[in-house]
């Protein structure tokens, strides 16, 4: 054959493979799309019926990828999915949420009927490092309604556990909004519960769970239980005066303010009882840091510093102390935070601010917690706490807290750096910082 | 050529060639299995259809022939893995499609009859099988103490998280090459460039040093 021919004939060749490979991938392509489209419907609703198999099917309500494609509205961020079971069983919701440990994707799924109660739940993709139970724990959801009030976080793994139940909120809140499940009205006790963490984040570790001393146990005329704050910042006790229930708060430094469920401060309205045994309880039971608090903060300032408590009225975080340090013509401000660590230990850190709300000097009791687990954290603990100094309440961003392989303390100091800003923008406010 | 030296001289072993499917598809000995099967009936149909219209195409038609049916075929195996076993799709993911060029590398565009194609083709794939099922299993048994998902209780305690990895891959394919690279090195089977190496299954007598 010679060169002309051949490469016709190879022009033909190549065209030939080329125009039947394209009719066989058409052919294919109109024979197996719809299988793949199944294939991957199955794949979405495969955690679904492995929950709740005696599911007939599910109809699509909710595709977070194609959200203008649903008639849903207000769908928190953590629903992926929502279908309707075809033979009335109820919704399942696939939810994907970062809000555990690792702040890797947690992948759960959760049946809700019409009714609002759960009768289905677990957990398809799970990387934290701490087990909460994945096969138990979701099963503690089976038949809660809406307000989730008898189930109960996982020691020791609280933001996993935490993450979940939050997760499932969102999936009673995705169905309440939109008709599809019936809500079930918060008792008060819950209310007030939920109410804790938001009126005294001190008292809460990063995932907002309060966490109690160990062996705490409290009743009264009124007082039905109570929390003593395991870093030290104070107590909330549980109260119930006839029908009425209420939270009281008090701070380190003996600070008290009640709310009712609603969430409203009722402090000067209830019973002066009510109070005068809130600060009893609190006071015998607070433990007292003053001597080491007034150590550490000596310690940052001029030799004979002079050291006054002020009142930390209206201050509920880390902050457990603050002082005016007088030392000759120097007038600066000193506190004390406890905010929780790792494993919900705290830290206990020290802050001197001048008058302008620049800090001076910094000082810790001990940065890295459980030393032997956090082998790989690089710090030098010197050019660490002069890294402070200067910052104020617009140049702190956090990341001059930042130690290299230990996150959570990284995370603690900087909880503790803005409390107390925030308590010297405070005592500034209310005029006891002149 | 002398098949049993085929190993020795494998492209993939001496020019670290195919390594992305390498990558992808050992983490577990079962997906291994998978690539490889699916890349030895694409070697061995574009092998054939190669060979059908051989006389048809020129020697530079005959590589864009090679790169479109290697292309096409793995296309078509894909879309029926995506339907019919969408678990091994999901385990190869991508990888499939990249090794539809890995393909190309071992099939042949000299002139030769069907049935040296075909044996060729067969023994290429099954070396690709066997290269792929051997890191799979180092990577899997040390890396996540498992064989084929089956756990392995007493290498538990000892896994060896970074070969589950991508550096981790490249390490266990680098040991299993030097040490092919240090058999034929011992067997004295010499070769006179790479060229030699990319051109074994072509070649029909094999290295010169080999002839004589």
């Amino acid at each position: 054959m010679n060169q002309k021919n051949h490469a016709a004939a190879s022009a033909v060749a190549l065209l030939l493979i080329f125009a039947v490979f394209v009719g066989v991938l058409v052919g294919l392509n109109t024979y197996t799309g719809p299988i793949i489209t199944e294939n991957e419907n199955a794949a979405k609703l495969a955690p679904l019926y492995e929950i709740l198999p005696e599911a007939q099917g599910f109809t699509s309500l909710y595709d977070y990828e194609l959200p203008a494609a649903s008639d849903l509205l207000d769908i928190p961020s953590t629903v992926r999915y929502i279908y309707e079971e075809t033979s009335g069983l109820g919704y399942g919701v696939r939810l994907s949420t970062t809000e555990g440990y690792t702040h890797d994707p947690i992948e759960i799924a959760v049946v809700i009927d019409a009714e609002g109660t759960v009768t289905a739940a677990g957990v398809t993709s799970y990387p934290d490092t701490r087990d909460m139970g994945v096969d138990t724990y979701p099963l503690t959801y089976v038949g809660q309604n809406s307000t989730l009030a008898d189930v109960s976080l996982v020691a020791g793994v609280t933001f996993s556990s935490s993450a979940f139940k939050n997760a499932v909120n969102d999936a009673f809140a995705a169905l309440i909004a939109n008709g599809l499940a019936k809500e079930t009205v918060k008792s008060p006790e819950q209310l007030l519960g939920e109410l804790l963490p938001v009126v005294f984040p001190g008292i809460a570790n990063k995932a907002g769970v309060a966490q109690n001393e160990e062996g705490y146990e409290v009743s009264g005329t009124y007082i039905q239980s109570g929390i003593k704050a395991l870093n030290g910042s104070g107590f909330a006790f549980f109260l119930k005066d006839g029908e009425e229930n209420y939270l009281a708060v008090v701070n380190a430094q003996g600070c008290l303010r009640v709310y009712d469920p609603q969430g409203e401060d009722v402090t000067d309205s209830v019973d002066a009882a009510i109070t005068e045994e809130v600060l009893a309880e609190a006071a015998a039971s607070q433990d007292d840091f003053t001597k080491k608090q007034t150590k550490r903060l000596t310690k940052l300032s001029a030799e004979g510093a002079e050291l006054e408590a002020l009142p930390l009225d209206g201050i509920y975080s880390t902050v457990v102390a603050a002082y005016r340090i007088t030392a000759g013509d120097t007038v600066t401000y000193g506190f004390a935070a406890r905010p929780y660590g790792y494993s919900n230990m705290n830290l206990a850190l020290y802050y001197v601010l001048d008058e302008t709300g620049a800090i001076t000097a910094m000082n810790d009791d001990d940065l890295i917690l459980i030393q032997e687990y956090f082998s790989d954290y690089v710090l030098d603990e010197s050019s660490y706490k002069a890294g402070f100094q200067g910052l104020t309440a617009d140049t702190f961003t956090g990341e001059q807290a930042l130690i290299s392989g230990a996150t959570v303390s990284s995370e603690a100091v900087t909880t503790a750096v803005n409390d107390i800003f925030e308590a010297f923008a405070t005592l500034k406010d209310t005029g006891v910082i002149a | 050529m002398n098949e049993k030296n085929a190993l020795l001289k494998d492209p993939m072993l001496l020019l670290l060639l195919c390594a992305c499917p390498i990558l992808g598809a050992t983490t577990n000995v079962l997906a291994a299995l998978a690539m490889g099967g699916a890349l030895l009936l694409v070697l061995v149909l574009s092998s054939v259809i190669l060979s059908a219209l051989q006389n048809m195409l020129s020697r530079q038609a005959k590589l864009a022939a090679a790169l479109l049916l290697a292309a096409g075929f793995t296309s078509v195996l894909q879309q029926l893995m995506h339907a019919f076993q969408p678990d091994v799709s999901s385990k190869l993911g991508i990888y499939l499609a990249v090794a539809a060029v890995d393909v190309m590398v071992f099939l042949s565009t000299d002139s030769r009859p069907l049935g040296d194609n075909l044996k060729n083709s067969v023994i290429a794939g099954l070396f690709l099988i066997v290269v792929l099922a051997a890191v799979a299993a180092v990577r899997e048994v040390f890396g996540n103490a498992s064989f084929a998902g089956m756990e392995i209780s007493f290498l538990s305690g000892y896994k060896v998280p970074i070969l589950m990895q991508a550096s981790g891959g490249f390490a266990a394919f680098a040991v299993i090459a030097a040490v092919i690279n240090a058999i034929r090195a011992k067997k004295d089977i010499c070769l006179l460039s790479y060229a030699d190496a990319a051109g074994f299954l072509a070649s029909e007598n094999g290295t010169k040093e080999e002839k004589s």
